[in-house]
């Protein structure tokens, strides 16, 4: 039953929804409204997982004294210290607004500016155009880079044109397709896991699997 | 209060940055100890975040000042995912899961066909424009129109597997659309050099706007 | 020379790469900059709103994705407070609250916009997209009865108005998304099935994949990252950070351009040699 109740719980919870929104009497008695707000708090109460499960492995790296194990006592002094001060103050806090500002928005940030230069490279080093299809994607990436930039505009008026083109017709109709395929592909997972074929997130809670 | 750079906040906010951009020359201590630093207070953001916006007017709100005393039941719900941590018990982190992807089975289900269906609609409009002062067909995008109806269907088809590529009558579409993804592939190549170059500017800025108080910036 | 080139220490990319980019940021170059039909589409949404119309603007986005989408933000909400536009701003990421906290306290003190009267900061709500579509039915109760400063919404004027996030209630949607969840859930369970127009700005890289629900009117123009905001800057006549970053990303394109070229041109060399 351990096994089998949660499965379910899956198929009626999703049925429900499915009978709350697609039937009349569903959306007059407002049935997803009622459980859209159980679910937002059941899914708040659990949000802790993340920081639980950083401090475990953090934790477990201190005790064994772990190469580089000073950072993750930084980590976690980050971790719990803010959290302390964010309970304490709240999200409107002096303080707490601080250090977001000036600390926690130039780490994220720069942290992903570092794809600037990644792109740079991976542009000289390995954007080689040995066929048909990869001269076609340079064409198209160096009339967009140019068409979305004013040096294109100011080098040939044309550019902007151009990149608009490519971006309303090849590019939507591509990404159209890839979003139907997309589409389609939720659908049969969502109606694999309705109909209990698909039970992989049932599976490897605390190592136990479902057989 | 408004949030303005004070030049303690300017000086921690530009070490930083150069702490991270220390991974460029190489891999040291400094950019470590901001990379931990970053999780540390992400995460932490995300705590607080969660206790403020949500859990903490939901207790005193919802709970305690209205008696929706039934809240306890999703509360418990929620809380029974931590039962992973124990072996014996981890059984019963199950049952929250099973409730939030049956959620999402039904949320998906019951809201995603709209949004596909006007998609595939849109896709299958009549392709001719016709000018709005003199009825006349407008050429050009008339003739994008017909295009794009093209890009899409042999985009289309190069998904289709399942018959054999040999089939001349789907071999040559499947072909075609191969090609019109990689103009859609170079475009969205050209979008992502431009993201991450701003990704950047917003970095100098902030060194020689809020840091440096370069003029003009 | 070209073996030379080819085996160039990455370092030195990098290093061409920061003078491009910075270059042209201390010394602008004052390159041209035109408008595109989709960023003046979302302007002329905007700009058609009446005043005491509710304004709903989406900031589902973090601090790397802030060079594109503040400036964004800024020209929109500057944009509706003068107008008399009423604003009400949500945020699907939690950065987004404190990122919103920043525009909004400075726009507002610009325009003598008063906060809870003229516009509202919902701040974040865990469970999105499940949060957002309650919404459309319990504004309140979605919304735990609380702004961002955890003011209860009783107490904002504004707020009497907006009970539900649904054409009744809310005139136009503006979200400004990083990924997921942004646009898409704004569309699937807000725009579609309570009739409410909505445009996007989004960050460059989510562009291409937006466009297929720009084509079907779904989406009313989108603001495509930094170049989209430099447009939108120019149509609300109110230079930011993005116009001047232009000139910078003008540079850095031709470099990267540059870079494929002499990458192939040596690889082609080296292999006949």
């Amino acid at each position: 039953m351990r096994k089998e109740l949660p499965l379910l719980v899956t198929i009626l919870t999703g049925l429900f929804v499915i009978f709350g929104h697609d039937f009349a009497i569903g959306e007059k008695w407002q049935l997803i409204n009622a459980m859209d707000k159980w679910q937002t708090i059941s899914q708040a109460f659990a949000l802790l997982i993340g920081a639980v499960n950083l401090t475990r492995i953090h934790v477990n790296h201190i005790r064994r004294r772990k190469a580089g194990y000073i950072f993750s006592l930084l980590l976690l002094v980050a971790l719990w210290g803010y959290t302390a001060l964010g309970v304490v103050e709240g999200y409107k806090g002096q303080n707490f607004r601080w250090l977001y500002n000036a600390l926690l928005v130039q780490l994220d940030s720069t942290i992903f500016s570092l794809l600037a230069f990644y792109i740079a490279t991976a542009a000289y080093r390995a954007f080689r155009i040995r066929t048909v299809e990869a001269t076609l994607l340079l064409v198209s990436a160096a009339i967009v880079m140019l068409g979305r930039a004013p040096i294109g505009e100011a080098i040939w008026k044309g550019f902007p044109d151009w990149a608009n083109w490519i971006m309303r017709f090849p590019n939507t109709a591509a990404m159209r397709a890839v979003l139907i395929g997309a589409y389609l592909g939720s659908f049969v997972t969502v109606l694999r896991i309705l109909l209990g074929i698909e039970r992989a997130h049932l599976g490897g809670v605390g190592g136990a699997g479902m057989k | 209060m408004t949030w303005t750079w004070t030049p303690t906040a300017a000086w921690v906010g530009a070490i930083a940055t150069f702490a991270c951009l220390s991974y460029l020359w190489a891999e040291n201590p400094v950019f470590r100890a901001a990379e931990h630093l970053f999780v540390g207070l992400a995460t932490g953001f995300g705590v607080v975040g969660n206790w403020d916006q949500y859990i903490k007017p939901t207790i005193q709100t919802d709970i305690l000042k209205d008696g929706k005393f039934i809240y306890i039941v999703p509360i418990v719900i929620g809380l029974l995912i931590y039962f992973q941590y124990f072996p014996k018990m981890s059984w019963l982190a199950r049952y929250p899961m099973s409730f939030w992807v049956g959620y999402g089975v039904g949320y998906t289900l019951a809201f995603q066909p709209a949004v596909l269906m006007k998609q595939i609609v849109d896709s299958y409009g009549s392709k001719f424009a016709v000018s709005a002062k003199g009825g006349g067909i407008i050429f050009t995008q008339t003739l994008n129109n017909i295009l794009f109806w093209v890009f899409l269907l042999t985009a289309l088809s190069y998904f289709f597997f399942t018959v054999k590529r040999e089939n001349k009558l789907l071999g040559w579409p499947a072909w075609f659309g191969r090609w019109v993804i990689m103009v859609g592939l170079g475009a969205a190549f050209g979008n992502t050099v431009m993201a991450r170059i701003s990704l950047f500017i917003g970095r100098l800025q902030f060194l020689f706007r809020d840091w440096l108080h370069v003029p003009g910036m | 020379m070209w073996d030379r080139l080819m085996s160039l220490d990455k370092r030195v990319i990098y290093l061409l790469v920061a003078i491009a980019i910075a270059v042209p940021l201390v010394k602008p170059l004052g390159l041209p900059l035109s408008t595109s039909t989709e960023s003046e589409t979302g302007f002329n949404a905007v700009d058609a709103l009446k005043p005491g119309d509710v304004l709903w603007i989406g900031a589902d986005y973090g601090p790397s994705s802030a060079p594109e989408l503040d400036p964004m933000a800024i020209a929109i909400f500057r944009q509706a407070l003068k107008k008399g536009v009423k604003v009400v701003i949500y945020a699907m990421w939690q950065d987004g609250v404190q990122m919103s906290k920043n525009w909004t306290e400075k726009v507002s003190k610009e325009v003598g916009a008063k906060e809870g009267v003229d516009w509202v900061n919902l701040g974040w709500k865990p469970n999105n997209p499940v949060t957002l579509r309650q919404m459309t039915d319990d504004l309140w109760g979605a919304a735990a009865g609380v702004d961002v400063n955890g003011t209860p919404l009783s107490q904002l004027p504004l707020m009497e108005r907006v009970k539900k996030l649904d054409s009744s209630s809310v005139a136009f949607i503006f979200d400004l998304s990083t990924g997921s969840p942004g646009t898409a859930d704004y569309l699937q369970y807000v725009s579609e099935p309570k009739k409410v127009p909505m445009s996007v700005g989004v960050t460059a890289v989510s562009a291409p994949g937006a466009m297929p629900y720009v084509k079907s009117g779904q989406y009313k123009g989108i603001l495509s990252g930094m170049r989209g905001a430099a447009e939108y800057e120019l149509l609300t006549r109110a230079p930011g950070s993005a116009i001047k970053g232009m000139d910078a990303q003008s540079l850095g394109h031709a470099l990267i351009i540059l870079l494929i070229i002499v990458g192939n041109v040596g690889y082609v060399l080296r292999k006949k040699a």
